[in-house]
């Protein structure tokens, strides 16, 4: 459960000839999810593109020992799959045939198992039953989680041929619920529990607290700190990072807790 | 909605689009047998094939009859199909690369590109470029609407290009720009033309398939139908792009190269049919827009429904133009655009209901 | 232009070759059903009798008003085979400039022998026209009494024009269409600028060739004493954006209300009704001067 299945060496990124992200190294590795952190502007989104393939990057990223550059789009695609931040549909497609895309790009699977494969990460994202509308008739929420429903089919196998495969989930709850949230940080659990590897942003503190193996904290386009949430996430680090004030809880297994909502009502009094 | 997206599993629209395919190669076996079977003169097929089964084939009647069916419907039959299916094609395979269902072939300045170099032709082909005329012969019009449309086409193209990725927006931007250009030239053209050239032109920009012959079959028969071939190969490609560029790419398409067939494909399809009949407008826009409605817009279905369905519109509308007002002849784009007009606004007033 | 030789020798090749030249001209060896395409050469078949022979007309034969009982076969620049087929002619008497040129490839194809008849819009020119009709049709005799007819008819209407000293002479503007206030007028090579001449006329704009838009000061050295538009044009009637011509308002046509509307197939057919036209409008021109037609 240690194969690096991402490798990021000495990273940096350029956006018109300015530094946006530089020097990062991490590594995802097979059954862990990763989550990345930092306030906005810090280079997280910049970082994921670079990792998806979308934008050019100097210093390595391996996916399974393959340099990323020397990848066909054909063979990253079996490899990870990338699920946007949001997503707009230029054409009237019902859920089923947007979450279908996403099989017929990936991994592949037999003619007789599409729609079982289909059926059950609809399921698994709660829209059971939704396969028949209207992808543009669902609310945001909904919608992102289509867009994970289609991601989920792209590599419908955490492991294949004796590979780990890898989701990259850009803010994958931002438009979510608090219960649906919870679903789909249990689904990138899930998926790596598989044997595959997460990389996720995320906003919320406590949810990469509660379900990230490995936390990468950004500031300023680099690595701010990266590890385990308890060793990562103190206050002084998260203070110093977002520059806001935090009341922190500490669960029995050392897991830290945020109420910034707490401690700036406090502070303002 | 509902009722329309019944499958076997629900919002699978498959063997809707399966029988939907069915019912319009039925649909273009008619409108051939239609289009072979009428025509301002009376000639009968039944008693062409009399003739031949008793041998009486120097017979002037028959002649006439073999004339009418060899050399004039069945080159414009195969023209009419090629070109409708080709347009119908383009337009589906411009509106998934822009992702737009109003974007057509123009877009892409094939068009602009071809009424210029038909206009120069057709005002200059007897002074200026009389050498050229000379050479080309009596298909110096075709020829330089051809060539001009791909040249416009790769100037655009190039525009758009920076570095190896190729900007929709620019292009459509820079695409604007070019027809202006385009339009300014042919303005310069027009102000020189002499009446009877500018009658031609009229004439020209309206469409028509009255100049079918199979020397115009062999010439751009196989450029329309390699495109459009190539254009059934992007279904995947096309299907990709409608989640956008980026997701496209994730999804492992290569999407530069994709935009390079979808507008080399394109522009020669679009530039052949112009060259050989003018401007027939509307069809692009259409046929691809109807067949989503039913169908949905699965490319795996649409381009190869699209095809089908130009080709038999255009079949039927050809046979409208030549019937009409026989033994004269409406030139075809004026059918198209009559039909096509309407239904155009339709769509407009639909996306403005359903917002979006 | 000069071009090079080899040039000359592809055009020539290339299917570019000029009209047959009525002296080239063989009789059709049926002429009992000819579909005649271009308005002048269906009056000239009308006026020599044979209009017994005619099965079809294009849109620009629209005299005598009985031709146009006849099917029409379309415009003469765009003619649909099937359509020139479906009258089932026995023979094709076109005027040069028809087309469009696949048309008449195909109709050669089947066997239905064409000729071309050369337009040129001069004295001439009618008679050429009238003698290439006659040997079409296998009627020579009546062609060279109907020509001798119009040449002596012509002559005529020369004869009193050429009265006229150049001193005196009107200046003649045909204007064939208005556009967004653009006025576009009749330069040499036209047959407006031939029957202007005919009747004695100067046209201001000889120096330009063919129909052409004009700027203002272009209109204002045109100067015209007379302005003449078709009636019934497809232009519709533009007499109001004539006079709201600032550049022409000033012209004398325009300040003592000179504006001739004359019948375009009349006017300018160059045909039997020819020498009338001529006198016609230089009746218009010079009153009484010449003879009523």
């Amino acid at each position: 459960m240690v194969s690096p299945v991402l490798e990021v060496r000495g990273v940096s990124v350029a956006i018109e000839r300015k530094p946006i992200v530089e020097g990062v190294s991490v590594t995802a590795r097979a059954g862990e999810v990763l989550a990345i952190i930092g306030p906005n502007g810090s280079g997280k989104t910049t970082l994921m593109k670079a990792l998806s393939g979308e934008l050019e990057h100097l210093g390595g990223i391996a996916l399974n020992g393959q340099p990323l550059r020397t990848l066909p789009p054909r063979a990253a695609a079996t490899m990870r799959a990338v699920m946007p931040q949001a997503s707009v549909l230029s054409f009237p497609f019902t859920v089923r045939e947007v979450v279908r895309l996403g099989l017929s790009a990936g991994l592949g699977v037999l003619p007789a198992q599409r729609e079982a494969v289909v059926e059950a990460a609809l399921r698994r994202v709660d829209l059971a039953g939704f396969g028949g509308r209207m992808y543009q008739s669902l609310s945001g929420g909904e919608q992102q989680r289509v867009q994970l429903a289609r991601v989920l089919c792209q590599v419908w196998q955490p492991v294949f041929e004796g590979l780990p495969r890898l989701l990259l989930l850009d803010e994958p709850v931002s438009s979510l619920d608090i219960k649906h949230q919870l679903l789909v940080m249990e689904i990138a659990r899930g998926f790596a529990a598989a044997g595959g590897a997460v990389v996720a942003i995320l906003h919320d503190l406590n949810l990469a607290a509660l379900y990230a193996d490995q936390v990468l904290v950004m500031s300023e386009g680099r690595r701010a700190a990266c590890g385990a949430p308890a060793e990562v996430l103190d206050i002084a680090l998260v203070r110093e990072v977002f520059g806001c004030e935090l009341a922190t809880l500490q669960l029995s297994n050392g897991t830290p807790l945020f109420a910034p909502q707490v401690a700036m009502r406090l502070a303002a009094e | 909605m509902t009722a329309e997206l019944a499958g076997p599993v629900a919002g699978d629209r498959t063997r809707l689009a399966q029988l939907t395919l069915v019912g319009l190669v039925l649909l273009l076996v008619a409108a051939a047998a239609l289009a072979l079977l009428t025509g301002a003169s009376d000639a009968s097929l039944p008693r062409l094939l009399s003739a031949y089964m008793a041998g009486a084939t120097d017979d002037p009647l028959v002649l006439r009859d073999q004339l009418v069916f060899l050399d004039i419907r069945l080159p414009r039959l195969l023209l009419g199909i090629l070109i409708g299916a080709g347009l119908a094609v383009s337009g589906v395979v411009m509106q998934g690369l822009f992702r737009n269902p109003l974007a057509d072939p123009g877009l892409v300045g094939v068009s602009s590109g071809a009424s210029l170099g038909a206009v120069v032709m057709i005002v200059l082909g007897g002074t200026a470029l009389a050498p050229l005329t000379a050479i080309l012969g009596i298909y110096n019009l075709q020829i330089s609407a051809f060539v001009t449309g791909l040249v416009t086409t790769l100037i655009l193209y190039q525009v758009a290009t920076r570095g190896t990725q190729t900007q929709i927006a620019t292009m459509l931007l820079a695409g604007i720009a070019i027809a202006a250009l385009a339009n300014a030239v042919m303005g310069v053209m027009v102000f020189l033309a002499s009446d009877s050239q500018l009658r031609d032109f009229t004439f020209w920009s309206m469409g028509s398939l009255a100049g079918s012959n199979w020397q115009k079959v062999q010439a751009s028969g196989p450029i329309i139908l390699i495109a459009v071939l190539c254009c059934m190969l992007l279904t995947r490609g096309l299907n990709a792009l409608t989640l956008g560029e980026v997701t496209a790419m994730h999804l492992g398409i290569p999407v530069q190269r994709l935009k390079r067939i979808a507008i080399v494909a394109v522009a020669a399809a679009t530039g052949a049919a112009v060259a050989v009949s003018g401007g027939i407008g509307f069809i692009g826009i259409i046929v691809p827009h109807l067949l989503r409605l039913v169908i949905g817009p699965d490319h795996k279905y649409l381009l190869p429904a699209s095809a089908l369905l130009g080709a038999a519109f255009l079949l039927v509308a050809d046979a409208v133009a030549r019937t009409i007002v026989a033994p004269a002849e409406l030139p075809i784009g004026i059918v198209t655009a009559a039909v096509g007009g309407p239904f155009f606004l339709w769509i407009l007033l639909r996306r403005r209901e359903l917002a979006w | 232009m000069r071009l090079p030789r080899f040039l000359l020798t592809l055009a020539a090749l290339g299917g570019l070759a000029g009209p047959t030249l009525a002296a080239e001209i063989t009789p059709f060896a049926d002429p009992s059903r000819v579909a005649v395409i271009g308005g002048s050469l269906l009056e000239i078949v009308y006026a020599l009798g044979e209009e017994g022979k005619v099965v079809a007309r294009d849109t620009t034969g629209i005299f005598p008003p009985e031709a146009m009982a006849l099917p029409d076969v379309g415009y003469m620049r765009a003619l649909s085979p099937e359509g020139v087929l479906s009258v089932n002619p026995s023979a094709l008497l076109v005027v040069d400039g028809s087309g469009p040129p696949e048309a008449l490839d195909v109709l050669s194809k089947g066997s239905i022998p064409y000729v071309t008849v050369p337009e040129d819009f001069s004295h001439q020119g009618i008679l050429t026209k009238v003698r290439a009709v006659g040997e079409a049709l296998g009627v020579t005799d009546k062609a060279e009494a109907l020509a001798t007819t119009l040449d002596a008819e012509l002559k005529a209407a020369e004869a009193a024009t050429s009265a006229i000293p150049d001193a005196e002479r009107k200046r003649v503007l045909f204007v064939i269409s208005v556009q967004e206030g653009k006025i576009r007028a009749a330069g040499s090579g036209t047959a407006a600028n031939g029957i202007i001449t005919l009747a004695g006329g100067i046209n201001p704009l000889a120096e330009m060739h063919g129909y052409q838009t004009l700027s203002d000061e272009a209109l204002i050295t045109a100067n015209p004493d007379y302005v003449v538009m078709m009636q019934n044009s497809g232009a519709g009637d533009f007499s109001a954006d004539l006079a709201a011509n600032p550049a022409l308002a000033a012209s004398p046509a325009l300040q003592q209300g000179r504006l001739l509307k004359v019948d375009g197939a009349f006017m300018l057919g160059f045909g039997p009704r020819t020498p009338k036209a001529i006198l016609t409008l230089a009746h218009e021109l010079y009153g009484d001067r010449v003879p009523q037609p």
